[in-house]
């Protein structure tokens, strides 16, 4: 097993990330591409397995005119949904319909620019099967625990809010899988297909354990608190503070009790969803990689633990609170870097007998669409 | 001599391999097996990067990969085909001054575009786009209002008439222009609850301008009413409705564009400070409203001190349906009056201090007879 190695460092990505900003401010926006380009070069030159670097293809000139095009529709639809709100409510239904030929577009864009070892990555996968696992089956899903929720709670109150509670984490799962198998099968590497058998059923297991835990560490969390405001506010403190949450709904301004109780209220949901966030990664890259398999050969493992990835986070976090941002890329490179690092490849034939295969070629109007309205797949494992 | 490895076209397989440079030309050694020669111009150099590999693609697709970096760009320095532009970034990115500069730069950009570009460029915007956007910004505005909070007017026909004749006849041509929105007065009850209803005035971009039952009850003459209305003028005059989308939406997409790859942590940074940024210009059209209010009010003979006087009233009376629900006449306590502070930088409107002093100055002009009077200093 080779584990895969990162070379880049926070103060040189620091210097690269503020001339970046530098020259988007100067061009009023449009160096963007070109500063992009950078980043990703950065990233994936510095990443190395078995001596040879992973490359990022793309040029800011052939990205510009999308990007032009993309933030020209951005400003449009949030310019439109702004100032009418029947359109408002029309506009985020049709960016929906379009989310799915965006992803699949910026995939097939993005893998083409990749490269490891002179080989480029590709995306086979079909625009229909991009339209089934992102919109017909959370549509669908969504549809059915509508119904049988509905159904539940004719006959019991209790029975629907255990199936809806039930629920959640099976349709979390299920579309996890879905998309993931269908992103994954459709990765190539040269001629090397990468295949992936997932089941619903240990992502089923993931996410309720997911569940299990934020709910632990939410009652916890609710214990400790009431706990210390029992100890430290007297009961005048407590009828003042109900008074004034009852004159908030009266449009009374609310004091600063009230804002530094929310604050709290905030953060501790903050990490603890920080936490099920780690502990589901974790977890589904584990499942991910050990079921993945490059050109029959080639297998993956990762090392990635809960605690760890947790930890990262939550110091980035504090990071970049203390330092106004400015610290911003010191944290993208650790958590990249931890990401990174805990994957291994087993390669025992080496990556000789990879050689680059022609595919369509698609334009980067997608990845720029995407890019432009913040377009993730939800429950991608990478 | 440079040291490195080349990829035959297409293929992962690499051999070692140097490459030699010299002015006519290169030459490229593989493994002792093969050389290949050739001029300088048909190798293409990938742009320099802090250090990750450079790239070498030659004329038939094969790839020589090396890691000596400063080797390259001191052999192939006058090779053209690599972009001047880049070579230029690459040296900012070494230049620890300039990078520490650029800090200082970005946030001085930063402050000034939000303090005086970004209010101009809406501006600019909100006057050029035609006078249907501020129809479609207002369209089915009433209808909703009307079907949510708001409910039919308790007041006897009689007096909405003379009010609203006052207005046309009085107020409303007060303000003359070329394109002047045509004016016209709606009332309106707000109910709070059962028994009490909500002192307000609102309007709309397109001209309609709604006024409470709770705010003509407390009203104590025609002046503070005229006031009142003029201020809601002043807002549709200049289009704050209108400015406020467009500054919204072009804040929405700069932040995305200028730090698009931060993560969504930060996200919540961005959501934050907008808003703070968003109250800050709301309070800065509350003030030109008035401004709008006070110069119409001294051509017409209104005293300015009505508004102050009205304002007050107002908020008094907001604060005394609160404490009618729960019983609990005036004991307001010494932690609410700190608690202002925090309130005051979130409210989108001025501070009722900052709004009265500049009340006092244009009563000061109102007394000595002035009907122009210039906007106070501070």
């Amino acid at each position: 097993m080779t584990p895969l190695k990162f070379n880049g460092s926070g103060s040189e990505y620091f210097k690269i990330w503020i001339v970046n900003i530098l020259l988007t401010i100067i061009t009023l926006g449009l160096y963007r591409p070109w500063a992009k380009v950078r980043t990703l070069r950065y990233f994936y030159g510095n990443t190395e397995l078995d001596n040879a670097n992973f490359e990022y293809h793309a040029t800011g000139k052939q990205l510009f005119v999308s990007f032009i095009i993309a933030i020209a529709l951005l400003l449009l639809y949030v310019f439109i949904s702004r100032i009418n709100a029947a359109l408002g409510i029309i506009l985020p239904i049709a960016l929906l319909i379009a989310l799915p030929w965006i992803i699949w577009r910026s995939m097939k864009f993005n893998l083409r620019m990749s490269s490891y070892r002179n080989v480029h990555f590709g995306f086979n996968g079909q625009l229909s099967g991009s339209y089934v696992v992102l919109l017909a089956y959370p549509i669908g899903m969504l549809l059915v625990v509508i119904g049988a929720v509905s159904l539940a709670s004719s006959i019991s109150f209790w029975l629907a809010a255990i199936l809806t509670v039930m629920a959640y984490p099976a349709y979390l799962a299920m579309t996890t899988k879905v998309v993931n198998s269908y992103i994954v099968n459709g990765i190539h590497f040269g001629q090397g297909k990468v295949n992936s058998k997932l089941e619903f059923k240990p992502f089923l297991i993931i996410f309720l354990k997911a569940t299990g835990i934020s709910l632990l560490l939410l009652l916890a969390a609710a214990i400790i608190f009431s706990g210390m405001a029992y100890m430290s506010i007297n009961s005048s403190q407590i009828n003042s503070l109900m008074q004034n949450i009852s004159d908030l709904g009266q449009g009374a301004r609310p004091s600063s009790l009230i804002i530094y109780s929310l604050v709290v209220f905030y953060v501790t949901l903050l990490l603890i969803s920080m936490y099920a966030l780690a502990y589901t990664k974790a977890h589904q890259r584990t499942y991910l990689l050990n079921e993945t398999i490059l050109d029959n050969s080639i297998t993956f493992e990762s090392t990635l633990t809960t605690n760890k990835y947790f930890g990262v986070m939550f110091t980035n976090l504090l990071l970049l609170i203390c330092t106004l941002g400015l610290a911003y890329p010191w944290t993208a490179i650790r958590l990249y870097r931890y990401s990174i690092e805990s994957v291994s490849v087993q390669a025992e034939q080496g990556f000789d007998q990879f050689i680059s295969t022609q595919s369509d070629n698609k334009g980067p109007l997608g990845e720029e669409l995407g890019d432009a309205f913040n377009a993730d797949i939800g429950g991608l494992v990478f | 001599m440079i040291n490195g490895k080349l990829y035959l076209a297409g293929s992962a397989k690499s051999l070692p391999a140097q490459l030699h440079i010299s002015e006519d030309g290169f030459q490229l050694y593989a493994n002792d097996h093969f050389s290949m020669n050739g001029k300088l111009d048909e190798l293409e150099v990938s742009h320099r990067l802090g250090n990750i590999a450079r790239k070498i693609t030659l004329k038939d697709g094969s790839v020589f990969e090396t890691k000596a970096n400063d080797a390259i760009d001191q052999s192939l320095k006058k090779q053209t085909k690599s972009s001047h532009f880049m070579v230029f970034v690459h040296q900012l990115e070494q230049n620890l001054t300039l990078v520490i500069l650029s800090i200082f730069i970005i946030a001085g950009l930063f402050f000034s575009g939000i303090r005086w570009g970004l209010p101009a460029v809406s501006h600019i915007i909100a006057e050029a786009l035609p006078d249907s956007a501020n129809q479609i910004l207002s369209s089915h505005a009433l209808q909703f209002l009307d079907a949510s909070i708001l409910k039919p007017s308790q007041l006897p026909a009689l007096q909405q008439d003379k009010i609203r004749q006052h207005f046309e006849k009085n107020i409303a041509p007060l303000y003359q222009a070329n394109n002047a929105p045509r004016f016209s007065l709606y009332f309106r009850r707000w109910p709070l609850n059962e028994k009490d209803s909500i002192a307000n005035a609102l309007a709309l971009p397109n001209g309609n301008i709604i006024i409470t039952d709770r705010f003509v009850e407390l009203t104590q003459n025609q002046s503070e009413v005229d006031i009142v209305l003029l201020h809601e003028m002043g807002h549709i005059v200049d289009k704050h409705a209108l400015k406020k989308v467009i500054e919204g939406s072009i804040m929405t997409v700069t932040s995305s564009l200028i730090l698009g790859d931060v993560s969504s942590v930060a996200d919540l940074g961005i959501g934050v400070g907008s808003f703070l940024v968003s109250s800050v210009y709301s309070r800065h059209y509350e003030a030109q409203a008035d401004q709008f209010a006070y110069k119409h009010a001294l051509t017409a003979g209104i005293p300015p001190s009505s508004l102050g006087a009205i304002l007050t009233r107002i908020e008094q009376d907001s604060i005394g349906n609160i404490d009618q629900i729960h019983d609990k006449p005036a004991t307001r306590t010494e932690e609410n009056k700190e608690d202002n502070n925090l309130s005051d930088f979130l409210s989108s409107h001025p501070s009722s201090n900052l709004r009265i002093n500049m009340g006092k100055h244009y009563q000061t002009c109102f007394d000595k007879g002035i009907t122009s009077c210039p906007p106070p200093e501070n």
